[in-house]
C-alpha cells in the first residue's frame, strides 16, 4: 500500500491509499479525482492523465518509456523532466508515498 | 438533477437465442438480450461458426474485455483481427498495423499517431464547422431526409479528406469504396457479399474486396503527388521520416490508406446516425442539448454517451498464444477470442443503468474505441470532435427532429450501423 497525493489545478489536495499494481490514472478515476480523464483507457496514447511528479518516497520511479516520451512530446507544449503519464506510473511494493501535480489536457 | 433518459434496449431484436455470428441477426438490430444472457450466464462462451470458421470464445463482460485487451502478448492481433479465417499469404498481403503486436505495432502506430493527436485534431474544429455548414443547410432545406445518407454519410469523409489532404470532389467516391470494403457483408454496399459470392480472387486485397485494388491505386497516386512536395496535410506528414529516421514502406502506406478510408468513414457515420436517432426519439435529450452553448460541459459528457450508445465497432478478434483460464473455461493456444466492446459498454456490472441514455454520465469509461489496449482507435479524437460538432451544428439549425419511418440496420456482425434513418427536420 502507498499514499498518493494529487495536487489539483486549483491547488487543493487529495490523498488516496493505493494498492500495489494500481496506476495513478486508474486510481484517480476510481476515486473521482478531478482533472484526470484517461481517455485512452491507460494505453499510453493520450495525455489526459498528465502529471508532474513532485516527490516519491521509498523508491525511484523508472525512466519514461520511449512511447511515453513520444506521446508527451506530441501532446504537451512544454514537457518537463518530471512530466509523466499517470497511467504509466504503477504502484509497487517499495513506493511508500508519491505526490503528483495534475496538469492534464482535457478531452475534446 | 441528473439528465437521464430511460430507454430500454434501443433495438427491435429481442431474441435471447440470436445467432451472434450471423450477419442476418444484426440486420434486425443489435441482439441486446442475447448478449445480456451471455454476460449473465456464460461470460466466456464458446461459439460455433456456421461458415466454415473454427469457432471462437466470446468475451462479453466489461472487466474481462479490459483484461484480454490489455494482454496483447497472450491475446495477439498478429493472426488477424476479424473472425474470418485467412491463409498466411492472404494475411501477409492485407496486413496493417492493426494486425501486429507490440513492439512492431508500437513503431508504426507512433508514426501514424503524429497525424491524429488531440493537440493537432483540436485545431480542425473551425474547419469541421465549415464543412457542416453546406451539408446541414442542404439537409434542412430538404425537410424530409434519410439522415444517414444526407448527413451522417456525407460529413465524415469530407472531414477526413480535408484533414488528410484528399480533394473534396473525391469524397463521394472514397465513401463508396470504403463502404464496399468494410460493409462487405451487406448487399446494399457491395456486389461481392463476402458470405454469399465467391470472393477468392480478391483474397489478397483489403477486406477481400475488389474495391481494395482501386483504393490501393488511389493511395499510390496521393503518395506520388507528395513526393518531394510537402502539401502541408496529414498524408505529407506521414510520408516524412519520423524522429528515428524511419519511413513507411509502400505496402504499409497503401494498407494504412485503405484502413483509413474504410475505418475513418463508417464508424463515425454510424455514431452520428445513432446520435440523431436518440435526438429524434427523445425530446428531452434534444431540448437539453439545444439549450446548451457549444462550450458547456454537458457536450463533452453527451458526446461520450452518444459514442457508448452507438458502439459501432462491435468486436475485434484476438488469437491466444498460450493457454489461459477465464471463468473456469480453458482458452487454448491458437483459439480465436472475440472481445465484444459493445457488450462491455452495456454491462450492468460497469455502467449504472446502461440502457438509460445519461447526458451527464460521470466517469464514462466506455470502450467503444477499444481503450485500454495497444490498438485503441487512432482516430478517437477526430471521431469525438466530429460527432460533437455535427450534433451542435445540427441543433442550431432545427427546432424539431422527428423519425418518420423505421430505421434499417447494416447487415454485419462486425460494424453496427443504422444505414437508413428517415426523419423530418423542422427548420429553426
Amino acid at each position: 500500500m502507498a499514499l498518493v497525493k494529487y495536487i489539483l489545478e486549483d491547488s487543493s489536495e487529495v490523498t488516496i491509499e493505493a494498492q500495489v499494481g494500481q496506476n495513478l490514472m486508474q486510481l484517480a478515476i476510481e476515486n473521482n479525482v478531478e482533472g484526470i480523464e484517461g481517455a485512452c483507457g491507460g494505453s499510453c496514447m493520450c495525455a489526459t492523465c498528465h502529471v508532474k511528479v513532485e516527490s516519491v518516497n521509498g523508491a525511484e520511479l523508472g525512466e519514461r518509456s520511449e512511447m511515453e516520451l513520444d506521446v508527451l512530446e506530441m501532446e504537451i507544449d512544454e514537457v518537463a523532466s518530471n512530466s509523466r503519464l499517470g497511467c504509466q506510473i504503477e504502484i509497487n511494493e517499495k513506493i511508500e508515498s508519491i505526490t503528483v501535480r495534475i496538469e492534464s489536457i482535457q478531452s475534446i | 438533477m441528473a439528465k437521464i433518459l430511460k430507454t430500454v434496449c434501443p433495438t427491435n431484436n429481442d431474441d435471447v437465442d440470436a445467432d451472434i455470428t450471423s450477419h442476418d441477426t444484426y440486420e434486425k438490430g443489435f441482439p441486446h438480450n442475447a448478449f445480456k444472457r451471455l454476460r449473465d450466464d456464460e461470460p466466456c462462451a464458446w461459439i460455433d461458426e456456421h461458415d466454415g470458421g473454427k469457432g471462437f470464445w466470446a468475451i462479453t463482460r466489461y472487466n474481462d474485455i479490459r483484461e484480454v485487451n490489455g494482454l496483447p502478448k497472450i491475446f495477439s492481433s498478429a493472426q488477424g483481427i476479424r473472425l474470418e479465417e485467412q491463409s498466411k499469404e492472404e494475411f501477409e498481403a492485407r496486413k496493417t498495423f492493426q494486425e501486429t503486436d507490440p513492439p512492431v505495432h508500437t513503431r508504426q502506430r507512433m508514426m501514424f499517431h503524429r497525424g491524429f493527436t488531440r493537440k493537432l485534431v483540436s485545431t480542425y474544429e473551425p474547419l469541421i464547422r465549415e464543412i457542416c455548414n453546406d451539408i446541414l443547410n442542404d439537409a434542412v432545406d430538404l425537410n424530409e431526409v434519410d439522415a444517414t445518407k444526407e448527413i451522417a454519410k456525407k460529413l465524415p469523409m469530407r472531414m477526413l479528406g480535408r484533414v488528410v489532404g484528399t480533394p473534396d470532389e473525391d469524397a463521394e467516391w472514397l465513401v463508396s469504396k470504403g463502404d464496399s470494403m468494410i460493409a462487405n457483408s451487406d448487399p446494399d454496399f457491395t456486389d461481392h457479399v463476402i458470405d454469399k459470392v465467391d470472393t477468392d480472387e480478391y483474397r489478397f486485397l483489403p477486406f477481400r474486396s475488389p474495391a481494395g485494388r482501386e483504393i490501393y491505386d488511389y493511395g499510390e497516386k496521393q503518395k506520388k503527388l507528395r513526393e518531394n512536395n510537402d502539401m502541408g496535410d496529414v498524408l505529407s506528414m506521414l510520408l516524412q521520416p519520423d524522429k528515428h529516421g524511419d519511413t513507411l514502406s509502400d505496402l504499409e502506406f497503401k494498407n494504412f490508406f485503405a484502413l483509413m478510408v474504410a475505418a475513418g468513414n463508417d464508424t463515425t457515420r454510424y455514431s452520428m446516425a445513432f446520435s440523431m436517432h436518440a435526438l429524434a426519439n427523445n425530446p428531452y435529450i434534444f431540448d437539453c442539448l439545444k439549450s446548451s452553448p457549444d462550450d458547456a460541459p454537458i457536450w463533452s459528457t453527451a458526446t461520450e454517451e452518444f459514442i457508448r450508445w452507438a458502439s459501432p465497432t462491435m468486436h475485434f478478434r484476438r488469437t491466444a498464444t498460450e493457454d489461459y483460464i477465464l471463468h473456469n473455461k480453458k482458452i487454448r493456444e491458437g483459439d480465436k477470442v472475440a472481445v465484444w466492446f459493445i457488450s462491455g459498454n452495456y454491462d450492468e456490472r460497469k455502467f449504472a443503468e446502461p440502457f438509460s441514455f445519461n447526458l451527464e454520465r460521470e466517469n464514462n469509461q466506455h470502450i467503444a474505441f477499444g481503450q485500454g489496449g495497444p490498438h485503441t482507435c487512432l482516430g478517437m479524437w477526430l471521431a469525438r470532435l466530429e460527432v460533437k460538432v455535427a450534433m451542435q451544428e445540427l441543433l442550431k439549425r432545427v427546432s424539431k427532429i422527428e423519425q418518420i419511418g423505421p430505421e434499417k440496420y447494416l447487415r454485419s456482425n462486425f460494424i453496427r450501423g443504422i444505414k437508413n434513418l428517415p426523419v423530418r427536420l423542422t427548420s429553426a
